[in-house]
């Protein structure tokens, strides 16, 4: 499971920088630099945490349910959005683009108001696993006053991207999101597209793995990149109905940081093997391949990047 | 006047008026009435009353420790160890300033521009009477970390003042060479951000009190009156986001859109 391996992760470098404290604390009782510098401090404490208290703020969270196509979450124009709505339509005629983005605003406020009151269960019903492991980890543990104040968000959808496949339906609703007027007149609104995903068949309360694999026809057994572990096709998920399953949030101040997290891994690309997974889903790609090629290539391989 | 309470109040990390962030209280029977008055005639009256038990209190050298303690303040941010202020803060101001400290851990972008901050320290008011002796130091505080002009920080938010109640017991005296923090097994002076031992009596000196303790603060800092502020209010109306309330109505489950077959 990927929370528990990234618990592991974080554990370990707990471990590691525990054997490489410098001797003498500095002044006020502050321990020096760390050898490895800013990065290992920042794994550190994020070990200090559960793994789910990041991915409940970092800026891409949650990923596509296994076997969805890799064009199916980029948004597209409005010329491809009204052919994949005509699409979708054609499969189901029930399907109300303008009734979709009010559904999702009511996810992103269930979402806010598991924040606002450190429920989770309220959001279970319309998030994937993948999104809402970390926020039930989180749960009313001492991050409740920060994950508080991500309840005071308020947001309005927009439909962007809709796609169809073989296994699922996916829309992209961009929200612009804002903090309270009370809170921060100065703070101006920022981008978040959300993945909704629904599967072709039915199942699942709200998401459950395929019984057999639709590729060798075995019992679905995973190996540990989520793929049938016999044919190494990626087995589906069956959801009760649409679901959120990733958040690409453009919130400046979460960019900044991640920012800062990928020039310390340019200064110690060493490190990034010792990174948990869901830091390392932070860096585009392609600034993961051109800091370490072939640690890249090996995470990849691994499916560790989700 | 600024402290906006006339009795002590045993809630910590309440905002005392709309602007100010308050945190702890004053010790029981301090007679705060004493402190209202900010003019030279009334601190000059107010030192002289400590000093007139404690010959050896002297402003300056106070001041320069109670710039030595913010500096403890902006380290236990750089570092997210609010540890190092638990000899100088009572309860009621350590549990809400701590989890604070912790609270930055989760963002290093605000961790960091709070370590960046520097501070101007200059006695706002004293008084001495049979119980106990006060000193209220103001913080002028500047951050000084270059701020991400995408957050648009407003000026509150990056320069403001901290009001910081500090009190003793009026038994205790300050060392012959007017030193606040001293070491407290043998009484020698110590720098206050000694670590380790006493360089007389060899004792551990990481826990000293030098008798003062800061039993109350208050700071202007924007962003963090208004986030109190908003969590006060979310916290009356049951933990529902007021933005949602205001523009939805009562919170509604998501209903999952109709599917045909």
């Amino acid at each position: 499971m990927k929370l528990w391996k990234a618990w592991k992760s974080l554990k370990v470098l707990e471990a590691a920088q525990e054997e490489d404290q410098p001797g003498p604390s500095g002044p006020s009782g502050a321990r020096g630099p760390a050898p490895h510098g800013g990065m290992m401090q920042m794994f550190q404490r994020m070990g200090q945490f559960a793994a789910g208290s990041f991915e409940v703020v970092a800026p891409n969270r949650g990923a596509p349910l296994p076997g969805t196509a890799p064009n199916a979450v980029e948004p597209g124009d409005a010329d491809a959005l009204a052919a994949g709505i005509g699409t979708l339509k054609q499969r189901d005629p029930a399907f109300d683009p303008d009734g979709f983005v009010q559904f999702a605003n009511q996810v992103f406020a269930a979402v806010c108001r598991s924040f606002s009151t450190a429920d989770p269960t309220i959001s279970r019903p319309v998030l994937a696993d993948r999104l809402w492991e970390p926020m039930a980890e989180v749960g009313g543990g001492p991050m409740a006053r920060m994950t508080q104040m991500f309840g005071m968000l308020s947001a309005s959808g927009a439909l962007v991207g809709m796609h169809t496949d073989p296994l699922y339906d996916t829309a992209i609703v961009r929200f612009t999101v804002q903090v309270p007027p009370e809170m921060g007149a100065n703070m101006p609104p920022w981008p978040e597209d959300w993945t909704f995903q629904r599967s072709l068949v039915v199942g699942g309360n709200p998401m459950a793995l395929a019984e057999q694999c639709p590729g060798c026809g075995s019992a679905a057994k995973v190996d540990v990149a989520g793929n049938c572990q016999f044919c190494h096709q990626a087995i589906p998920v069956r959801t009760i109905g649409w679901l959120a399953t990733t958040v690409h949030s453009h919130n400046p101040m979460m960019e900044q940081q991640t920012q800062a997290m990928i020039e310390a891994m340019r200064a110690n690309p060493d490190q990034l093997e010792m990174a948990p997974d869901f830091m390392l889903r932070q860096i585009p790609p392609e600034t993961l391949a051109e800091i370490a090629p072939d640690i890249a290539a090996r995470l990849k391989a691994e499916g560790r990047l989700g | 006047m600024r402290w906006g309470k006339t009795k002590p109040d045993p809630s910590a990390g309440q905002p005392a008026a709309t602007g100010i962030y308050q945190a702890g209280c004053l010790l029981p029977g301090t007679d705060e009435t004493s402190l209202a008055g900010t003019d030279p005639d009334a601190l000059n009256a107010g030192i002289a009353a400590i000093r007139a038990r404690d010959a050896n209190f002297e402003p300056s050298q106070f001041i320069a420790w109670a710039s030595t303690i913010y500096g403890m303040a902006t380290a236990a941010w750089r570092t997210a160890d609010p540890t190092v202020l638990r000899s100088v803060m009572s309860d009621t101001v350590y549990v809400p300033y701590s989890g604070f400290v912790v609270l930055l851990k989760i963002v290093p972008v605000l961790e960091r521009y709070m370590a960046s901050a520097t501070a101007q320290a200059a006695i706002l008011a004293a008084d001495g009477d049979e119980r106990y002796d006060t000193v209220i130091i103001r913080y002028s505080v500047v951050m000084t970390a270059d701020i991400d002009r995408r957050l648009e920080v407003e000026v509150g938010s990056r320069q403001w003042t901290e009001d910081w109640t500090f009190q003793r017991p009026a038994t205790y005296t300050t060392h012959a060479s007017g030193k606040v923090a001293v070491c407290p097994n043998c009484g020698a002076p110590a720098n206050p951000d000694d670590v380790g031992q006493c360089k007389y009596c060899k004792a551990n000196i990481t826990t000293r009190t030098a008798g003062w303790l800061a039993t109350r603060t208050a700071t202007t800092m924007g962003g963090l009156v208004r986030a109190h502020n908003v969590l006060q209010k979310q916290h009356a109306m049951g933990g529902v986001p007021a933005a949602w309330t205001q523009a939805s109505g009562p919170f509604q489950p998501p209903q999952q859109p109709p599917r045909a077959g």
